[in-house]
């Protein structure tokens, strides 16, 4: 069932006004706009700032997620079709990391040269992009199902999960820049995975209990 | 035929509010195999509510619902399909990647094709949803509703945009599902008459 919801999503995605293109367009204006305020090579600044456009690009339009499936009565008959809401969570999450954080990931190299970043710096980063995603996307999926039963709601989404991102925001800007120093096994790497792993154990069963508190809207 | 199915409905004083504005007030029916039960009234008087709260997708204020299958208590979502008036979505999806998908939630093994014909929908599977007429999406709501297998169907203005092929395609369907032992509960402005069988009629009435 979830390969079905995941093609399902992934449709929906591909046919949708794409909200992806704008969040990959935001991270890159961020970085842009950030390399000119700051002036001239700040590469230390690098992984701080992928990091923050990567979170802040990954809240933009979460919207688009359950919003629409919410509206049309979907997501109440998947519920009356004996659907699980694990099953819609998981599909869900999967299309958030493929859509929507992917993306972000595979442009994050290409900024990291803007900033003037070496190659040790930005594989750094793009790891902990990777061991951090979960942890975005899992916050990205509570927000996006809370927000569902809500018309708008955009800034919203932004104001209710940062603060729930901060520490991974904290421990994914510094295990890339322990990366240089330690590689791999840097505790930094440790604390992120385990937020991560956090955020996935709260955010789906959060998730679940949003979409189903939604239903009767 | 022998019947399906075995279903029963039965409502106890149920009270459901919207809001703040209570639109049932202690209601209680009795419904089984091979009943039709036509709710109406006015408009905003409760009838989707009342569909709602039976499907289990809302909470009584006071009362209870419970659906017996072969004189087991069952779950609401496990007994019944629902064909919301909004149902079909307005999504990127085409008419046969739709019903496809709910084919496989309800685990429906009919084929696509023949489901398609069974509503008269053959040869439109590429067609976006968003593009069909509101005649061509309550046939595709009807398609769910086969596809689901379910015993109970609950239907909010099936007749609404069919044309009177698609209205005569709804009530054989619908005589159909009855005469197999099931039970339709239908929230409509328009009696809709199905050979055979006397639906009994809900009024519902300011309170």
């Amino acid at each position: 069932m979830i390969l079905a919801l995941l093609a399902r999503d992934l449709k929906l995605v591909a046919r949708g006004a794409s909200g992806a293109g704008l969040a990959l367009a935001f991270m890159a204006l961020f970085v842009l706009l950030c390399g000119l305020a700051l002036g001239g090579d700040n590469p230390e600044l690098g992984p701080g700032l992928l990091w923050l456009a990567a979170t802040l690009s990954a809240l933009l339009g979460l919207d688009r997620y359950y919003q629409p499936d919410q509206q049309t009565g979907a997501l109440a008959e998947m519920h009356l079709a004996g659907v699980s809401g694990l099953s819609i969570a998981s599909a869900k999450c999967l299309t958030i990391a493929l859509t929507g954080i992917a993306p972000l990931i595979i442009a994050a190299p290409f900024l990291a040269l803007l900033l003037g970043m070496d190659g040790t710096a930005i594989t750094g980063t793009i790891l902990s992009l990777l061991i951090g995603g979960p942890a975005i996307i899992a916050y990205a999926s509570v927000t996006a199902a809370l927000l569902a039963g809500q018309r708008g709601g955009g800034v919203l989404a932004v104001i209710l999960t940062a603060p729930l991102l901060i520490p991974v925001l904290i421990f994914g800007t510094e295990a890339a820049t322990a990366f240089a120093i330690e590689g791999l096994a840097a505790v930094q790497f440790r604390i992120l995975a385990g937020l991560s792993f956090i955020a996935v154990s709260l955010g789906l069963p959060a998730t679940i209990a949003a979409l189903a508190a939604n239903r009767g809207a | 035929m022998p019947a399906r199915f075995d279903i029963h409905l039965t409502v106890d004083n149920l009270s459901l509010s919207r809001g703040s504005q209570t639109l049932i007030h202690d209601l209680s029916l009795k419904v089984g195999s091979g009943d039709m039960l036509w709710l109406t009234g006015p408009n905003g008087i409760g009838k989707t509510t009342l569909l709602m709260a039976l499907a289990g997708l809302l909470r009584p204020d006071a009362g209870e619902i419970a659906w017996r299958q072969e004189g087991q208590p069952v779950k609401a979502d496990q007994c019944l399909a629902y064909a919301a008036h909004r149902g079909v979505e307005r999504t990127g999806l085409r008419l046969g990647e739709d019903l496809q998908f709910w084919q496989n939630a309800y685990k429906d093994a009919r084929p696509l094709f023949d489901r398609l014909g069974d509503v008269g929908l053959t040869g439109r599977e590429d067609t976006p949803v968003e593009g069909l007429s509101a005649g061509q999406k309550r046939r595709l709501s009807l398609a769910r509703l086969l596809s689901s297998g379910r015993a109970a169907w609950l239907m909010d203005e099936p007749l609404s945009g069919l044309d009177t092929d698609g209205q005569s395609l709804v009530r054989r369907t619908l005589s159909q599902h009855l005469e197999a032992g099931g039970l339709a509960i239908i929230a409509s402005h328009h009696p809709v008459a199905v050979d055979g069988v006397e639906a009994k009629k809900l009024v519902l009435e300011p309170a």
